[in-house]
């Protein structure tokens, strides 16, 4: 008994002493996060008998500001500058810890699916430009306003997030998606988005095995139509042609990182199943012509690349990778739409990566793409800086 | 007795504090240590930095010093470490053991609390500072790998690992 009051007052004095100290970390913090990430693009096409403009771009310039209520409150936000003139709020969003396992989230988030949309900052992929089916398939950099949870768990190595999200505007006064851009165009990015039924998006990613690093992401819902709006609640033909105008949206990703000495692994596999397509290619036809939206589209990835300057032991990493791209996004087509080949593209990556420093990267790279409709791979050369901090 | 233990208890709810008293790093402790009845002491000597305290861990059956543990807390505000700029609600809580050569045994995470990175918190990957002992420099890219998604909260807790580490090594040759 003697022995348990002595550890009691040990704990007594512990628990006091580092309640002061975690008051003194108060008293001095700088609640405050400031940050920022931007990338400049040169991308110059090229071809043995043709001539090509280069393109020099600010593509993105972003800065991150965060402040922190108290130690369970936070609010991040990202205002991003696209093309030097786009203006954008990226993410906003509060989020409030519950306890170590659950933090409440709610505002502007990043959707997520696979690991780019959420971690796009220029020196985490190689390459100047994101992955292509970061672009066509799951249509980075995808943000909606959301309500939901994150956590993490510590013993079972896994961190989890499960929101209920506003989904793609399918239509305006015309169809907003189609076989060339997938859902690309019906982003909402939270500007005066309009809500007809909610979408659900979640993912796992599991880091238990060293160096290893597994994601499943889920994405659930019907797009958005303001056909909806104003609807007597027992007009079937109101409804019935707001129904034309949506469609459903399934779609899943896994993904996988793997880091050894040096050596960087990524891939990336996305697959989505679209229904009512056929219903939505007539009603959004043109001038008699029906839209080309399709039935299921997939794309993936796989990247390799490897620190050639990892056993001088320096600071500087240079890596030369490659990566090697498919997606389609006609992978299958209703009665509808007929399949076009030129949605069908194959695309060879290969390039260096510099990283002067953490978060300051000078990248090139040359990339073939190829339609399975052309005969041939088309080239572009790439630089780029990019930077994060 | 049992307004003592309620009172004991209350301490512990209120004032957020979680180690060293939690079961699971005793249990930790006398196994790395290979000790039944470790008795602790906070190393007052060391006691200057904010974030963090350092313990010696005494076998009370040998009487002697068998080790060391510290526990702290790090920011992971920035792509470094975090100087005077640190944010209260991005952070990790953590633990290091030592053997009395101040030599470390194991790492472990006990709380994360950053938005992004919590491969950090994976066994595997703290299981490569085992054996250090301060007396190289620590590089996430070189020496130490990189996680892919946790850049900012790797940097941190490897900056504050070295600087840790090195801090007893310093008080044990002493």
């Amino acid at each position: 008994m003697k022995r348990l009051s002595l550890v009691g007052l040990f704990v007594m004095f512990m628990g006091v002493a580092y309640g002061q100290q975690i008051d003194s970390v108060e008293n001095n913090t700088n609640k405050v996060l400031i940050r920022g990430y931007g990338e400049v693009h040169y991308n110059q096409p090229f071809s043995s008998d043709k001539r090509y403009n280069g393109s020099l771009d600010v593509h993105r310039m972003v800065m991150l500001f965060g402040y922190s209520f108290s130690n369970k409150t936070s609010f991040m936000t990202e205002i991003e500058y696209e093309h030097v003139k786009e203006l954008y709020v990226e993410q906003a969003y509060l989020q409030h810890r519950l306890n170590s396992n659950f933090s409440l989230v709610g505002g502007l988030i990043l959707v997520p699916m696979g690991f780019i949309n959420e971690y796009h900052e220029p020196n985490v992929f190689n390459g100047v430009e994101r992955p292509l089916i970061d672009n066509n398939i799951s249509p980075s950099t995808w943000r909606e306003i959301a309500v939901g949870f994150k956590g993490n768990s510590i013993p079972l190595s896994l961190d989890y997030q499960f929101y209920v999200v506003n989904g793609f505007k399918s239509y305006s006064t015309t169809g907003l998606l189609n076989g060339k851009s997938g859902f690309r165009s019906g982003r909402q990015r939270g500007a005066e988005a309009i809500a007809s039924s909610p979408n659900f998006a979640g993912r796992v990613h599991y880091y238990g095995i060293k160096g290893l690093q597994l994601g499943l992401s889920g994405y659930y819902g019907k797009t958005q139509s303001p056909l909806y709006n104003g609807i007597e609640k027992n007009d079937n033909a109101a409804l019935a042609k707001a129904d034309s105008s949506v469609v459903g949206l399934a779609m899943v990703g896994f993904d996988a990182q793997y880091d050894y000495a040096g050596l960087e692994l990524r891939s990336q596999l996305y697959l989505s199943s679209i229904s009512n397509s056929d219903e939505y290619n007539r009603f959004t036809a043109k001038s008699g012509v029906p839209n080309d939206l399709g039935e299921s589209m997939y794309g993936y990835y796989v990247e390799a690349a490897y620190n050639v300057l990892r056993p001088l032991g320096t600071k500087y990493q240079l890596l030369p990778f490659a990566r090697f791209e498919k997606y389609d996004t006609h992978w299958s087509v209703g009665d509808v739409a007929s399949k076009n080949d030129a949605y069908n593209v194959t695309a060879i990556t290969a390039g260096l990566t510099l990283r002067l420093a953490k978060g300051a990267v000078v990248k090139t790279d040359i990339q073939f793409t190829k339609p399975k409709s052309a005969d041939e791979y088309s080239k572009v050369l790439n630089f780029g800086i990019g930077v994060s901090f | 007795m049992r307004s003592f233990l309620i009172a004991i208890g209350l301490v512990l709810l209120f004032s957020g504090f979680k180690y060293p008293v939690d079961s699971k790093l005793s249990k930790d402790i006398k196994r790395l240590l290979n000790i039944d009845n470790p008795k602790f002491r906070r190393i007052e000597a060391l006691n200057e930095s904010k974030n963090g305290f350092f313990t010696e861990i005494e076998s009370v059956s040998k009487s002697e010093i068998v080790g060391y543990y510290y526990s702290g807390r790090v920011f992971t505000c920035n792509n470094t470490h975090c100087s005077t700029e640190i944010t209260e609600s991005e952070y990790l809580d953590y633990v290091i053991i030592y053997n009395k050569q101040a030599s470390v045994l194991m790492v472990k995470v006990v709380e994360y609390n950053a938005t992004h990175g919590h491969a950090v918190t994976a066994k595997g990957w703290l299981s490569q500072f085992i054996g250090y002992a301060g007396s190289k420099s620590l590089n996430v890219g070189t020496n130490i790998d990189a996680i892919s998604g946790a850049t900012i909260s790797a940097e941190a807790i490897t900056y504050d690992i070295e600087r840790v580490t090195r801090v007893l090594a310093n008080f044990c040759k002493k």
